[in-house]
C-alpha cells in the first residue's frame, strides 16, 4: 500500500531541485547525499532515476565493497554505455558503511572511479564530516537531507490513510509523526504495522537511535534538576564535542534574551575547558565541559519554553569547510598580490575587497599571473 | 622596466622629491644617503603612510642601477620564522655589495609580526654583518620590536597622511590616470583612506573600473561592501534581541571574507562606541570583548565564542 515516490517532488521536506541541477551539471560527475536515517536519500536516487528514464545500478553495504569488488562491479558499469539505449545511474549507497578494514582501498577506489566515470553516479551517507571522506567530498555535488517536520510527515501519512480508505483520527497519526523525529521512513513503517482492518490501532515500540541525542537536548532545554543534568550525558552515543555543536545550533530555539546570554556564557567556558583539552590532552577536564554543557546551560533558564521544538544537526562545520575551500583561492591570489604590492599576504588578504575590483581588469591579472581559477573567483566577488 | 599595471606600483614615487608628505623623514634621510652612509633603520607608523616607498627610494637613490643586486626585501609576516633569519638573511648580509657603496640594504617589512626567536636572532646578525649590510625595519607598532633592536636603530616615526598631503595624492592620481574627481568625491575620498595612500589608490582604481568620473556615490558604492557595516548590523541584531539573525549574519560574513575570531572580535571592540546604548553599558560589552578575545586564545571553537559574545549584547541594558 505504501509506494516508493517515482517523481523527485514526491519526496517530502526535502529541497530535490539541487539534484534535478546537478543531473543536468556535466561538470560534477557525483552527487552526494547526505543526511539522517528514512529522511529519503535513496528514495531521492530511485525517483530520479525512474522519472528521467535511467538505469540504476545499486550497491549497498550488504555488498562486500573492497577495492576489487568496488572496481569489478561499478568501475566496468561506469565506462559502458546500458543495451537498450537506457542511460545508467550508478547508487552507491550507505557509503559510511565502507568499512576502513573490512572494505580495505574501497574509499580509495570509489575516488578514482568518481575521477573517471562516464556515467552519474549518486552516493549515500548519513556521516560526511569524518576526515576519511575529505577527498570525497571535494569531488561530489553536495546536498544536505535533513529531518523532515512532523507535520508533512502528517500530511504524508494522512493522505495514505484517505487513499487507502483507513480511519483514522489525526492525534494517533500526530503521534506516529511526531514519535520518529523527522525519519519518514519509520513513519512510514509504523504507520502499516498500526493499521488492522482498515483502522489504526496502537503503533509499535518507539525507536531508540535516533531519539537519543534529541532527547538529551530535550532534557537540558527544558528541565532544571541538577541531578537529571549532571549526568546527562553519559547516556548518549555521541562525543561531548558533538554535543556542543548540537546544543550551539539549538540554543536560540529555546532560550531567548538573557537566558540565551547565560547559557552562552556557559557554553563559552566549557568550550574554553575544551581547548585546555585539546592543548594539554588532560582528560579530566571533561567533567567541567560536562557541567558547564549540562548543568550550567540548564540553570541559564528561569522556565521552560513550551511546545514543541524539532531540533537541527549544526551544519556550520560543513559550511566552515567548504568556505574554508572556496577561500583558498582568495589566499592564493593573495600570495601573487602581495609580492607586488609590497605588502605582506595576510594584508591583502584581509583587504581583499579593496584589491578584487580591479583584479577584474585583465592587465592586472595578466600581471600578477592569475590562474583562470583565480580570475573566475575574482569576477564572482 | 615596465610599468606595474596596479597603481599603487605604477604611481610609488621614485625620488625623494617625489614623495608627498612626511617632510621632516624625507630631509634628514635624504641626508644619510648623500653621505652615502646610513645606520639600521627602524620606520615605525600606520600603513599607507610611506615606510616601504621612502626604503626603496633609499635603495634607488643609493645604489642606482644596481639597486635590485644590493637590495632584499622580505616580508616578515609571510616569513617570520627563526629559519629566514638565520638563512635568508644571512646569506644575503655576509656577501660584499656591488657597485661602489660599501653596503647592502635588507629590508623587513611588518616585522612587528617577527617572533621573538627570530628577533634575538636578527639581533646578532645586525651587529656582525653591520659592515656590509644595513636593514631597514619597518612596523606598525615599535612596541612589538625588542628592546636591543630599537636600540641598534634610528627610529622613524610615520604619521597618517594629512588631509593636504592626500588631497595632492589626489590630484596626482586623477592627472596621470585621467580621472574626474569633484570635490564632493575629493570628501568623500579623504574620509575612507583615513591617511592612507595605498588604501585610497586601491579605491581610486576601483572606481575607475566602473567610471572615470569619480563621484561620492560611488566612492561609497565602492567601499560599502567593507565590513564595519556588516558588523554594526550583527551588533544591532543583538542588542534588539533578534540573535538568530545576528547569528546567521555573523558565519555569513565570516565565510564571505574569510575572517578569523580574532578579526571579528576586534572590529566588534572598535563599533561598540557606535552603539545607540549607555556608555556604562559599553564599557561592559568592551570588557567583555576583552574577555572572549582572552578565551579564543584558550578555546577551540571560535564561532561559539563570538557567538557567546554577541549573547551578550542582548543582556538588559539597566541605564537606558
Amino acid at each position: 500500500m505504501i509506494k516508493n515516490p517515482e517523481k523527485l517532488n514526491e519526496i517530502i521536506g526535502q529541497d530535490t531541485k539541487k539534484i534535478l541541477l546537478w543531473l543536468q551539471n556535466p561538470r560534477k560527475k557525483a552527487l552526494l547525499i547526505h543526511g539522517p536515517t528514512g529522511v529519503g536519500k535513496t528514495a531521492a536516487a530511485y525517483a530520479l532515476a525512474k522519472e528521467k528514464d535511467y538505469e540504476i545500478l545499486e550497491l549497498n553495504s550488504s555488498h562486500f565493497r573492497k577495492k576489487d569488488q568496488i572496481r569489478n562491479i561499478v568501475g566496468e558499469a561506469s565506462q559502458q554505455q546500458s543495451l537498450f539505449g537506457r542511460k545508467k545511474l550508478i547508487l552507491i549507497d550507505e557509503v559510511d558503511g565502507i568499512s576502513g578494514r573490512h572494505d580495505f582501498g574501497g574509499l580509495a577506489e570509489l575516488n578514482k572511479i568518481i575521477d573517471s566515470t562516464k556515467n552519474k553516479i549518486i552516493l549515500t551517507s548519513n556521516e560526511i564530516f569524518d576526515s576519511k571522506f575529505n577527498a570525497l567530498r571535494k569531488k561530489c555535488e553536495l546536498v544536505e537531507f535533513t529531518p523532515v517536520d512532523y507535520l508533512e510527515i502528517f500530511e504524508l501519512l494522512k493522505n495514505i490513510c484517505e487513499k487507502e480508505k483507513v480511519k483514522f483520527d489525526e492525534k494517533k497519526l500526530k503521534n506516529i509523526a511526531r514519535k520518529n523525529n523527522g525519519d519518514v521512513r519509520a513513519s512510514l513503517l509504523d504507520l502499516a504495522t498500526s493499521i488492522v482492518n482498515g483502522k489504526i490501532i496502537e503503533y509499535g515500540d518507539e525507536r531508540e537511535y535516533t531519539r537519543k541525542i534529541e532527547d538529551v537536548l530535550k532534557l537540558v532545554f527544558k528541565s532544571k534538576d541538577v541531578n537529571l543534568l549532571l549526568n546527562v550525558f553519559s547516556s548518549v552515543d555521541e562525543d561531548l564535542d558533538e554535543i556542543l555543536l548540537w546544543l550551539d545550533e539549538n540554543l536560540d530555539k529555546e532560550y531567548s534574551n538573557n537566558e540565551l546570554s547565560n547559557a552562552y556564557e556557559m557554553l563559552s567556558r566549557a568550550d574554553v575547558f575544551k581547548g585546555r583539552i585539546m592543548k594539554r590532552q588532560y582528560y579530566r577536564f571533561l567533567v567541567y565541559q560536562s557541567a558547564l554543557m549540562g548543568v550550567g546551560v540548564g540553570l541559564s533558564k528561569n522556565k521552560k519554553k513550551e511546545g514543541h521544538v524539532s531540533y537541527k544537526r549544526s551544519s556550520r562545520i560543513l559550511k566552515m569547510w567548504i568556505a574554508k575551500n572556496r577561500n583558498a583561492k582568495r589566499k592564493t591570489i593573495a600570495q601573487k598580490l602581495a609580492g607586488k604590492v609590497h605588502a605582506s599576504t595576510y594584508k591583502v588578504y584581509k583587504d581583499f575587497d579593496n584589491y578584487v575590483k580591479f583584479l577584474k581588469d585583465k592587465k592586472v591579472a595578466s600581471e600578477i599571473e592569475l590562474d583562470d581559477d583565480e580570475i573566475k573567483y575574482a569576477e564572482g566577488f | 622596466m615596465k610599468d606595474s599595471s596596479i597603481w599603487t606600483e605604477k604611481l610609488r614615487p621614485r625620488k625623494f622629491e617625489d614623495i608627498i608628505g612626511q617632510e621632516a623623514i624625507v630631509r634628514r634621510i635624504k641626508a644619510f644617503v648623500e653621505n652615502k652612509n646610513l645606520p639600521h633603520l627602524l620606520l615605525a607608523g600606520p600603513p599607507g603612510v610611506g615606510k616601504s616607498t621612502i626604503s626603496l627610494v633609499i635603495a634607488r637613490e643609493l645604489f642606482g642601477e644596481n639597486w635590485k643586486e644590493n637590495f632584499l626585501e622580505l616580508n616578515a609576516s609571510d616569513d617570520r620564522g627563526i629559519d629566514v633569519v638565520r638563512n635568508t638573511i644571512k646569506d644575503f648580509a655576509r656577501t660584499k655589495s656591488i657597485g661602489n657603496v660599501p653596503f647592502k640594504i635588507i629590508l623587513l617589512d611588518e616585522s612587528d609580526s617577527l617572533t621573538r626567536d627570530a628577533q634575538q636572532a636578527l639581533r646578532r646578525t645586525m651587529e656582525q654583518y653591520s659592515g656590509t649590510c644595513r636593514f631597514i625595519l619597518s612596523c606598525n607598532y615599535s612596541s612589538k620590536i625588542l628592546d636591543p633592536i630599537q636600540s641598534r636603530c634610528t627610529i622613524f616615526r610615520f604619521k597618517s597622511l594629512e588631509n593636504d598631503s592626500i588631497n595632492k595624492i589626489i590630484d596626482k592620481v586623477s592627472r596621470e590616470e585621467k580621472l574626474k574627481v569633484d570635490d564632493k568625491a575629493r570628501e568623500a575620498l579623504i574620509y575612507i583612506s583615513s591617511g592612507d595612500a595605498r588604501r585610497l589608490e586601491n579605491v581610486m582604481q576601483s572606481c575607475s573600473m566602473i567610471n572615470n568620473k569619480i563621484t561620492e556615490e560611488l566612492v561609497y558604492e565602492i567601499v560599502s561592501a567593507a565590513r564595519p557595516k556588516e558588523i554594526k548590523e550583527i551588533l544591532e541584531f543583538a542588542v534588539s534581541g533578534k540573535f538568530t539573525n545576528a547569528k546567521e549574519k555573523l558565519l555569513e560574513v565570516m565565510l564571505k571574507h574569510g575572517l578569523s575570531g580574532l578579526d571579528i572580535v576586534k572590529q566588534i571592540q572598535s563599533e561598540i562606541w557606535n552603539l545607540k546604548i549607555s556608555d556604562e553599558r559599553k564599557i561592559e560589552l568592551v570588557d567583555k570583548c576583552g574577555e572572549i578575545e582572552f578565551r579564543m586564545v584558550e578555546g577551540s571553537d571560535e564561532f561559539l565564542q563570538l557567538e557567546a559574545l554577541i549573547a551578550n549584547f542582548m543582556k538588559n541594558d539597566k541605564k537606558s
